[in-house]
């Protein structure tokens, strides 16, 4: 309840922002619109069937590249991170590829591989992936050196010490980069939306603007905004679910 | 207790073994004895970044089933390195380690490690009954293991505590869960790697009895490192001395004294003293070497 | 003996070796007709392409188009978000009253920004400069609010035993004790507009290096494409290890700090 309440205020300025602006402005206006009409707008196109296709295009995306992106970062941190000889000599590539700033590849790859869902994935699971990767062999060498002697000493085989030991141990680390690798991701994903793939939400949104119709643009911003926010409570949600049981101070 | 005869059997044997054996002189070849641990001339060498450097040499040592044995030394003199190679985690690159008349290849069974670190030691996401019921998943069915469990965290005074994480628990409660933990392998060996090191000195009081009360119940024979002498002699049947680098074992001294041990008693009697005296001349001895 | 395999360990040789290998495999890949894309340049033509942006100077103007924004972008971000991260930290009901607000707002991905922006103020700089500090304020705010949060109340009592003025607490233990992840959040504020430069350079305004990575895939040059890319991700490297280096240099010992550069 209190929560709800705290939540609520913090909504204030957003709301008070909104309703100045409603008053201030006109369904036509050509830069800022009333947010009265984003509704109307968002109505339409919801009606015209083209909202929910893009945006289940788009979470399509999204959802099966950040799948990808995890069991791949998980799985290639975990190699690197327990082969100390590997990881220095991936050192200069992982370097590069770390801080290549993610939106170069989008047309690097574009242009090599088309414009298909595949290519589409490949971009986004190549940019994320790295945070995932990182975060992953940082907490393999953050683990302590005696929890893999405590499964020796006590014979546990080496898948059991895997899903028993190694991979709780590494839980908290892993979290840290999926949610890095979240917003990344989205940012991603609308950018290939906007610059290739035909029916995601970034498209609508490019097609509107190139339409000139204002309030349809605030509107799907508005749509992509709350995507954000629940796409980043939702990782919140399953951090604290997945990391119920370890102490406080790793989430 | 399920077994309280048959541990009662086995406390009779090996207070039976200790008072045969008196003073136990290593062998340093010859045939090995089929009870207990044998070190014969033991050396490890491990590989850094400067080029190998060797830790341990020629260490002889026999730990008979049942016996308390306390390895005292500074920091740096290979002690861990030693249990390290008692418990089976590493080989030894010359001599032979054998437990019960076989070669330690790896961590051998009914052989369980306690770590100092018991933070990391422990695992934080588990309750206390999940991280004590780990190592025994594989081997029982449930009803067998939530007893063994049960049995085991009632040893070291827990049983309340079962269904809460280790996290919030004190550091000497911390330690008691992993005394537990290897506790309910029923192990014949307890090796321990400055186990009340990491706590306060009343903790380490209560620990150290709570130790030797479970030793007397079950048997086992423990061997354990610490920097500190005072609690080798007080809880050791025999202690031994690691010193120098490479480390080795120039003095080994059987402490006599009776049990059950008392915190206050023990410590004032004679002999207590003067073991304390030998090993305390015989480490400056080293030092000044 | 031991004294090359010390160079050999210091330079990271197995690593550039890789490196090495691996441009020669993709080489000789294309040579052999082992692999065959459309539009996959060989190495040597990428390193021709790189020669020809170079000696006419389109790379420097594009690189110091980009790097300038970018820099705009970072010190207005900055100095906005530290001014009301510290508002935020120190003024409870002020935090009450825009928590919500402020993750609602930062979790518009800043992508989705550039056409709402494009249609306000066209195709310009100041399109690129505003989407980057949207994007950049938010590290910067988050990091001054927890630094400001964060401070050890115990650390008051230290300026109290010690008899420090008002000014001197301020000076002495307050600045010193949020300093730290201010600077952390300058560095990722710093890194975050680069990369929304760089996109916005890709979606709208035709100048930087963005623009010049789309103008190559639009004229079907892979080769310049790959140049630009590589220059790009170079350029990304160096930023991050001059702002790791001068974090640390300001800050020694920190244990904010730790881990990789």
């Amino acid at each position: 309840m209190r929560t709800v309440l705290r939540w609520l205020c913090g909504l204030v300025p957003l709301a008070v922002g909104l309703i100045v602006w409603e008053l201030n402005s006109t369904a036509d206006a050509l830069s800022f619109p009333a947010p009265s009409s984003w509704w109307t707008a968002g109505k339409e196109l919801a009606s015209k069937d083209s909202l929910w296709p893009a945006l289940r295009s788009t979470m399509e995306t999204f959802l099966i590249s950040m799948l990808l992106a995890t069991i791949l970062g998980v799985a290639a941190g975990v190699v690197i991170g327990f082969t100390p000889k590997l990881e220095r000599a991936l050192t200069p590539l992982i370097d590069f590829f770390r801080t290549l700033p993610p939106p170069v590849m989008v047309p690097v790859l574009t242009l090599l591989l088309g414009i298909t869902l595949k290519a589409s994935v490949a971009i986004v699971v190549l940019s994320v992936v790295w945070p995932i990767l990182l975060n992953t062999i940082s907490a393999v060498h953050e683990m302590p050196g005696i929890r893999r002697e405590v499964a020796r000493v006590f014979g546990l085989g080496r898948t059991e010490a895997f899903f028993k030991v190694t991979l709780p141990s590494l839980l908290p680390g892993i979290v840290v980069g999926l949610r890095t690798a979240l917003s990344i991701g989205l940012v991603v994903t609308l950018l290939t939306d906007m610059l290739g793939s035909a029916d995601g939400i970034g498209r609508l949104l490019v097609i509107q603007q190139q339409l000139f119709l204002p309030s349809a643009v605030w509107a799907l911003l508005f749509v992509i905004g709350a995507l954000g926010y629940l796409l980043n409570l939702a990782v919140q949600a399953a951090a604290s679910f997945l990391l119920r049981r370890h102490p406080a101070t790793q989430h | 207790m399920t077994n309280s005869a048959g541990t009662a059997a086995a406390t009779h044997q090996s207070a039976g073994g200790r008072e045969e054996l008196g003073i136990t002189h290593v062998p340093a070849s010859g045939r090995a004895p089929a009870d207990g641990y044998l070190l014969q001339e033991v050396g490890v060498t491990l590989p850094t970044a400067k080029g190998p450097l060797s830790i341990l040499r020629d260490v002889n040592l026999h730990v008979p089933q049942g016996q308390i044995l306390g390895i005292v030394g500074r920091s740096g003199t290979g002690k861990t390195t030693l249990l390290r190679v008692l418990g089976g985690l590493l080989r030894p690159t010359t001599g032979r380690a054998m437990v019960d008349g076989v070669e330690i290849t790896g961590p051998p069974e009914q052989v369980v490690t306690v770590f100092q670190d018991y933070a990391s030691a422990l695992l934080p996401w588990r309750s206390l009954e999940r991280n004590v019921a780990l190592p025994l998943e594989r081997r029982m069915g449930r009803p067998e293991r939530n007893e063994r469990v049960r049995e085991a965290l009632a040893m070291v005074g827990l049983e309340s505590r079962a269904k809460d994480y280790p996290w919030r628990l004190s550091g000497g409660m911390q330690q008691r869960v992993q005394i537990a933990r290897a506790l309910a392998l029923r192990p014949r060996v307890l090796l321990m790697d400055e186990p009340f090191g990491a706590l306060d000195a009343m903790t380490k009081a209560t620990l150290q009895d709570q130790l030797l009360t479970v030793q007397r119940e079950t048997g086992a024979t423990i061997i354990f490192i610490t920097h500190d002498i005072e609690e080798a002699i007080y809880l050791g049947d025999r202690v031994a001395l690691i010193a120098g680098s490479p480390g080795h074992i120039p003095l080994e001294i059987t402490t006599d004294l009776d049990r059950p041990r008392n915190q206050v008693e023990t410590r004032e009697l004679a002999r207590y003293l003067e073991v304390r005296h030998q090993l305390h001349a015989a480490l400056a001895a080293e030092h000044n070497k | 003996m031991t004294a090359f395999r010390n160079l050999a360990h210091r330079l990271n040789l197995s690593g550039w070796v890789l490196v090495v290998m691996l441009v020669l495999a993709w080489q000789f890949a294309i040579v052999w007709k082992i692999v065959e894309f459309d539009y996959l340049p060989k190495p040597t033509e990428v390193l021709h392409a790189l020669g020809e942006v170079i000696s006419d100077g389109t790379l420097f103007s594009q690189m110091g188009h980009t790097l300038t924004t970018a820099a705009i972008a970072s010190v207005i971000a900055v100095a906005l978000g530290v001014g009301l991260g510290a508002l935020m930290g120190l003024v409870r009901p002020v935090a009450n009253f825009t928590g919500a607000s402020v993750d609602f707002l930062r979790s518009i991905p800043a992508v989705s920004l550039m056409p709402v922006v494009l249609l306000l103020l066209g195709p310009a700089v100041k399109s690129e400069v505003v989407v980057g500090v949207f994007a950049g304020v938010w590290p910067i705010l988050l990091n001054t609010i927890g630094g400001v949060q964060a401070i050890n109340p115990r650390l008051h009592e230290v300026g109290r035993v010690l008899h420090l003025g008002r000014l001197q607490r301020t000076f002495k233990i307050v600045i010193p004790s949020i300093v730290p992840s201010i600077l952390v959040g300058v560095r990722l504020t710093v890194v975050t507009c680069l990369v929304v430069v760089i996109i916005a350079e890709i979606m709208m305004n035709p100048e930087g290096l963005g623009w010049a990575l789309t103008t190559a895939q639009k004229s079907l040059r892979p080769d310049l494409l790959f140049a630009y890319a590589i220059v790009t991700g170079v350029l990304g490297y160096l930023i991050n290890l001059i702002l790791v280096l001068a974090v640390r240099a300001c800050m020694p010992g920190s244990p904010a700090l730790k881990g990789r550069v």
